[in-house]
């Protein structure tokens, strides 16, 4: 009788992690860093063609991107949970066709969000205690940026003036840096902005994501920005480009990096 | 009576390969009104555009003047040869004068501008062929007959020693066709002009041609002065593939 | 109305919206004025004045109300050749980078008017081997960029264009241009009107026409490369503003329907920028976005109206 109890006890041991071993597809690279964070990174089957980390991430089976993701691979690769963003698309609906677990995480405008999906993807790979550590590490490491300098900060994300506004991903980060978004006031999350504007609000610190150095510099009247003046006109490299622009875990490394930017006297 | 137009063993084909004409021998000349006509599509058309030198690749030779045509450049055969096309199709807006200005085309200065004398040559044409009164009207607005006499006027104004027309009467009535071809006839004889006419209507051509120039199958088929055509009944016949009663009752 | 009075009234309009254009937003100081708003106010009139007489003439030569340089190539052969001097990392205001723009325009609209030449049917005209031509020049630079580690060049000069970034050297070339199209033009007038009245009259008429045509093809090309080279690709200029001009003006001569056109080009954009300023501020609308919406909407309507009615002006 005891025997039995134990080679149940033994089967509940070795199976219950199985049953949360799903195979996960992510349609988006933030989300893949997560579930590698939550530890679940052997559980993705299939990932899009923009998940470049971690290293293991690029081995992972590629279904396309999120504006056009292979639907058939998805189906072949029979998953039972994919991580969707809050975009309405028409293979929407091909997706739910599938009749897998469809989760819809919604668009992330600020850190906190961040903190918000995180918890999502561990509910629903069972990772509730792995999310928490992870949220807590993220704001401990935060909560350790002290010195804010309050610098007037411009960020070109695309050539030609492209910008952030308010509700958006990017004026949080340098919020949260200790920095303030020279165009804060714009309630638009991503548009074009006037140059002679851009010269007018003068920024303390410009930071570049597509944009190159050279040229921002050859720009009329680049010379009277305080940015300028003070060198701190920064491109960003490509890794810490992605990490702007993914809502993952790894945006912490970045803010701190940020901060001592902005600290620079 | 000067020798303007000398033709000899003109051979010219379509780059598609149809052979159009194939031996023309022609000699035309000044103060004469000469008509060319025969079947459809027997290249009286092509003939003519060759002489005008919109088509360069012919065998054979061809002088105007006494200067071979292919060795004069475009503004000089402008000077010597105008052509008034079937019918023009325009989207711009030109007024009837403009167009029949562009007729002096030939004679620009360097700055590229019409003299006063250019102007008034515009104004004695209207005259002479009665349109004044369609100076300031748009050129894509008049009916096809009074775009006719326009394109005539356009080639008068070009003052050139040989005049060549497709069909210039076609959407022409009785009234107008008759008052062109005597200004026609007058330009002739006053300026020493020679004018060759593709023309369809024969009795209208035998009434005011010197001579009838008949073309099949690519070669002069007839060449016979006007008031002589009553005498080959039978060569019409055989041209046009038609009765001699026919040929009777329409040119008489 | 006569036309004198119309060109007094486009005058004017064309120097508020200037005024308006250099003064808004309100409130500047001189360094902004000089550096900034000034050469901005330089490249935007180059630009329109130039398309627009580059559509004028392209729709005189083909005489299809048509054509415009956008259509037909010419706009993206400046901008392949642009984007090829940027990824060998030679690109510059100077003379040899803007010869390099001007011989592939030049190259593409030459292209598409011999591939029309070929075909002996009579419905394949210069504007369908244009489209074509555009086509594939589109992918080629699609190709490029993304091959290219700088994909943001895409970006930049392919999204709709902007004049804010003009200084008074990369005017200069596109400046010195429109004069000597200008002048050119001025004095080839006669014989492009007879061009495009007919093509087989104008050679009788002593018009060179094949030599008369080439040399249009390469005044074409030095206006749409001198306005690609300022701001990138901006549609639909040298479609619409021909129509404008010949609307207003009708029965007008060529030589001041060339220079009134180039007017109401030059006033179209500042009118963009404008509204751009009044409206948007400090968010920025790209000047080709605005003539996209305004000259989509305008070719439909010309489509629309070239079905049944017949053109009696």
């Amino acid at each position: 009788m005891i025997k039995n109890i134990l080679i149940l006890f033994m089967f509940f041991v070795f199976f219950t992690p199985l049953l949360y071993c799903a195979r996960i597809i992510s349609l988006l690279p933030s989300y893949t860093e997560i579930i590698f964070s939550l530890g679940s990174g052997g559980e993705l089957v299939g990932v899009t063609n923009y998940c470049n980390y971690p290293d293991e991430a690029k081995k992972i089976e590629r279904v396309g991107d999120y504006l056009a993701p292979n639907v058939e691979k998805i189906y072949l690769l029979k998953p039972d949970i994919i991580f969707i963003g809050g975009w309405k698309n028409s293979f929407i609906k091909d997706i739910n066709k599938l009749h897998t677990n469809t989760v819809v995480i919604p668009d992330e405008t600020s850190i906190d969000d961040i903190y918000r999906s995180i918890r999502v993807i561990g509910k629903y790979l069972g990772k509730e205690n792995e999310a928490n550590e992870l949220i807590g590490k993220m704001k401990k490491e935060l909560a350790e940026i002290k010195e804010k300098s309050y610098k007037k900060v411009y960020v070109e994300v695309d050539d030609g003036g492209w910008t952030s506004g308010e509700n958006s991903f990017i004026s949080d980060v340098i919020s949260k840096a200790g920095g303030i978004n020279v165009f804060n006031d714009i309630k638009t999350s991503y548009f074009k902005a006037d140059w002679e504007e851009v010269i007018k609000r003068n920024p303390d610190v410009v930071i570049l994501l597509n944009t190159s150095k050279k040229s921002f510099l050859k720009r009329p009247m680049a010379y009277k920005i305080s940015a300028v003046k003070n060198k701190s006109v920064y491109m960003l490299k490509s890794e810490e480009r992605d990490m702007l622009s993914r809502p993952s875990p790894r945006i912490v490394g970045l803010i701190k990096k940020l901060n001592d930017i902005f600290n620079k006297k | 009576m000067n020798k303007i137009v000398e033709i000899r063993d003109l051979k010219f084909s379509y780059p598609n390969g149809n052979n159009v004409l194939n031996g023309i021998d022609m000699n035309f000349y000044g103060s004469e009104i000469c008509g060319i006509c025969g079947p459809n599509g027997c290249g009286k058309t092509t003939l003519l555009k060759i002489i005008a030198g919109i088509f360069k690749k012919y065998y054979g030779d061809i002088r105007i003047n006494n200067c071979e045509l292919s060795s004069l450049g475009y503004k000089e055969i402008s000077r010597l040869v105008s052509y008034v096309p079937g019918d023009i199709n325009t989207p711009f807006d030109f007024t009837v004068y403009d167009v029949i200005l562009m007729g002096r085309a030939p004679y620009l200065g360097f700055m590229d501008s019409y003299s006063n004398s250019d102007r008034k040559a515009v104004v004695d044409v209207s005259d002479m062929l009665g349109i004044g009164y369609l100076s300031e009207r748009y050129f894509s607005s008049l009916s096809n007959g009074e775009k006719q006499i326009v394109l005539i006027a356009q080639s008068l104004v070009q003052k050139t020693p040989l005049i060549l027309m497709d069909e210039p009467t076609s959407h022409l009535d009785i009234n107008h066709r008759l008052k062109i071809f005597d200004t026609l006839k007058k330009v002739s004889e006053k300026e020493g002009v020679s004018i060759l006419v593709v023309i369809h209507d024969i009795k209208l051509a035998a009434d005011y041609c010197n001579r009838l120039v008949f073309i099949k199958n690519g070669v002069i088929s007839l060449d016979s002065r006007a008031d002589n055509i009553i005498n080959s009944i039978e060569k019409l016949s055989d041209i046009y593939s038609i009765s001699p009663a026919s040929v009777k009752r329409y040119i008489v | 109305m006569n036309n004198r009075i119309k060109i007094i009234i486009s005058v004017a309009v064309f120097i508020s919206l200037s005024y308006l254009s250099l003064s808004l937003p309100f409130g500047c100081d001189s360094d902004i004025l000089i550096n900034l708003r000034i050469p901005k106010f330089l490249g935007i009139f180059i630009s329109g004045f130039s398309l627009a007489t580059a559509g004028m003439v392209l729709q005189l030569v083909t005489k299809n109300p048509l054509a415009d340089p956008f259509v037909i190539g010419t706009s993206a052969g400046s901008m392949l050749a642009i984007i090829l001097l940027e990824i060998l990392g030679i690109y510059s205001y100077g003379f040899v980078s803007f010869f390099f723009i001007t011989i592939s325009a030049l190259f593409f609209t030459y292209l598409a008017y011999r591939i029309s030449r070929f075909s002996n049917s009579a419905s394949i005209n210069m504007l369908l081997s244009g489209v074509a031509v555009n086509s594939f020049v589109l992918s080629i630079i699609v190709l490029f960029v993304i091959f290219s580690k700088e994909q943001s060049l895409y970006f930049f000069h392919l999204s709709f264009g902007s004049f804010s970034y003009s200084n008074y050297t990369s005017i200069i070339y596109s400046f010195l241009t429109i004069i000597v199209s200008s002048v050119f033009l001025l004095i080839m007038m006669n014989r492009i009107s007879i061009l495009s009245f007919d093509e087989e009259k104008a050679s009788t008429l002593g018009v060179n026409v094949e030599r008369i045509k080439f040399i249009l093809f390469i005044i074409v090309s030095l206006l749409v490369s001198a306005s690609v080279s300022l701001s990138g690709i901006i549609g639909f200029i040298g479609l619409m503003i021909p129509h404008i001009t010949r609307y207003f003006f009708r029965g007008m001569s060529l030589k001041s329907l060339f220079l009134m056109n180039s007017v109401y080009g030059a006033s179209f954009l500042l009118l963009a920028d404008v509204i751009s300023k009044k409206f948007f501020y400090p968010l920025e609308i790209p000047p080709g976005v605005i003539s996209s919406i305004f000259g989509a909407i305008f070719f439909i309507y010309l489509v629309m109206g070239s079905n049944g009615r017949k053109r009696t002006n």
